[in-house]
């Protein structure tokens, strides 16, 4: 028979190298975890543990087999076919349509948008006719508008831009009048008093001051486009994003819809980032104030 | 540059009570004015009608003997509020009154330089946006901002409100510097009792949207803010200025 002391004392070395093991590991997990914490509080450590976690989430699912493969593939699947369509050339030119003809279209829609916010804000005429007409045009949804802009500019280029440069236009307009026209009255009091003339108030405050809304409107337009730019592909083309999201809906390739959506929200957050980041030097008075 | 005020009455839409009723009053080229009044007399209101910023429903507000019809830059006005362009510098906040007069840009900077020293403003200043500066230093670019368009009056409607006791006092003495200085008309709105006595010439005390009395300013024109209590002619001076006040009340 063991005396206990006996037996007691290697149990107690055993329990403490142990102890002695765990302890290196509990200090790398909580290293680990706070690496985690501190990388999560960063904008770009935040998307990258957003998109682990929705992986993570789509793995899960698709581990339970609820869903047959080809409707819910794998993410291992989704990335093999994003990796194809790259290999056989197709993604590179649909990108380059895709984009361009939203930043064409964007463009066309930012300039009209603005150009007539400052018009139906700061003129008489513009706010007692033009505004009225434009209130009556702006709900009426872009994407009806793609069947009478193919009819009338065929399927070319030309149509889309026209589309998406409206489907643009509208909250550019409506974010830019709604700044132009909300000038806070002591401004225009203050120019006012300083001999200010009309076209020195607009420029160095009306402008200035609207601008965080024109650059929202502008973020929600960049937004607009790329929705409108995949509709009006999806019919009577060849070529862009909204093209080949037909295509792969078509043969039922569930695994290339989602990389062609996929990229898709890359280009528009990256487009959405750019907005912003080039619109900060302007802006970032007004989060300042608050 | 002479204001007078004749027979003036505001009245806004939907109010029952007119802000300002039939008041007459002249302020002399030079001279440093100050509106006492409560919340509601109408100081502020005469004070617009001044800037012409308000257009009175009667009566006429003339300066050096011509009606005042809308805003002109020889009369500056300077707000409770700073009321700078938060989205510029100071400096754009400054160039922007030179360039509503006209000023070229080359000629500019040191006019700017000039302003902020003016102003008591280390010219550090001159790249900061106004969220950075502290109440005092705004208000201070606010003045330096109105004293860019070279005005013959300085309409001033309780500019220093919002500021703690200290920077007051050092704001108060700016005034002074500035209005001694440069020899221009001042016309200060305050509803604070010493601010008036410290600062004024002349007090013209409002009711009620009425000019209820006309007092001189008896004491010195040396009014250090620490020996104010102690000058001959102050305890009257602030007890007559509360009765004119306390009376209100009662009403």
């Amino acid at each position: 028979m063991l005396n206990d002391a006996t037996t007691a004392r290697p149990l107690a070395r055993l329990t403490q190298s142990a102890q002695a093991f765990d302890r290196p590991a509990a200090r790398r997990r909580s290293v680990s975890m706070r690496n985690l914490a501190r990388l999560s509080g960063t904008v770009g450590g935040g998307a990258i543990l957003g998109v682990a976690l929705l992986i993570a989430l789509w793995s899960a699912v698709y581990a339970t087999r609820l869903f047959p493969d080809n409707l819910f593939p794998s993410v291992p699947a989704v990335w093999h076919a994003g990796v194809a369509m790259w290999n056989e050339g197709l993604l590179g030119p649909d990108i380059l349509a895709s984009v361009r003809e939203a930043l064409v279209g964007f463009v066309i829609g930012t300039v009209a948008g603005v150009g007539l916010a400052l018009v139906t804000a700061t003129t008489r005429g513009g706010r007692l006719v033009v505004q009225p007409v434009l209130r009556l045009l702006a709900p009426i949804p872009t994407i009806g508008l793609i069947p009478l802009a193919i009819l009338w500019f065929g399927i070319g280029d030309a149509s889309k831009y026209i589309v998406v440069a409206v489907g643009v236009f509208v909250p550019v307009w409506i974010s830019t009048h709604a700044g132009l026209a909300s000038t806070p009255s002591d401004y225009l009091q203050v120019s006012g008093c300083l001999g200010s003339s009309r076209w020195l108030t607009l420029r160095k405050v009306i402008l200035p001051e609207a601008l965080p809304d024109i650059v929202a409107g502008m973020r929600v337009g960049c937004a607009t486009a790329f929705v409108v730019i995949v509709v009006a592909e999806m019919t009577g083309t060849t070529n862009g994003l909204g093209y080949r999201i037909a295509q792969a809906q078509l043969f039922s390739q569930a695994d290339r819809l989602i990389v062609l959506l996929v990229i898709l929200g890359i280009i528009g957050a990256i487009c959405d980032q750019l907005i912003a980041s080039i619109s900060r030097p302007f802006t970032a008075w007004a989060t300042e104030e608050k | 540059m002479d204001l007078a005020v004749r027979d003036l009455g505001v009245t806004y839409k939907g109010k029952y009570a007119p802000a300002l009723d039939g008041v007459n009053l002249k302020i002399e080229s030079g001279s440093f004015v100050v509106l006492v009044g409560p919340s509601g007399s109408g100081k502020s209101t005469l004070l617009r009608c001044l800037a012409g910023i308000e257009t009175p429903t009667t009566g006429v507000v003339t300066a050096d003997g011509s009606p005042v019809v809308g805003r002109d830059p020889s009369r500056g006005m300077v707000f409770q509020r700073d009321i700078l362009f938060p989205w510029a510098t100071i400096r754009a906040n400054v160039a922007f009154a030179l360039e509503a007069k006209g000023t070229p840009k080359r000629d500019m900077e040191p006019i700017i330089d000039e302003l902020l020293t003016l102003a008591g403003l280390p010219l550090e200043v001159k790249r900061q946006r106004p969220a950075a500066l502290s109440g005092g230093m705004r208000q201070r670019a606010g003045i330096a901002r109105m004293l860019a368009g070279e005005p013959e009056v300085m309409l001033m409607d309780e500019p220093f409100a919002a500021l703690d006791a200290q920077t007051r006092l050092r704001m108060q003495d700016l005034v002074t510097d500035l209005w001694s200085r440069l020899g221009r008309t001042v016309v200060f709105v305050t509803h604070d009792v010493d601010e008036a006595i410290r600062l004024s010439q002349t007090i013209f005390v409002l009711r009620d949207g009425r000019l209820a009395a006309t007092i001189e300013n008896p004491l010195p024109p040396d009014r250090p803010a620490g020996q104010l209590a102690e000058a001959v002619g102050y305890s009257d001076l602030r007890r007559r200025l509360h009765d004119e006040l306390h009376e209100t009340i009662e009403v």
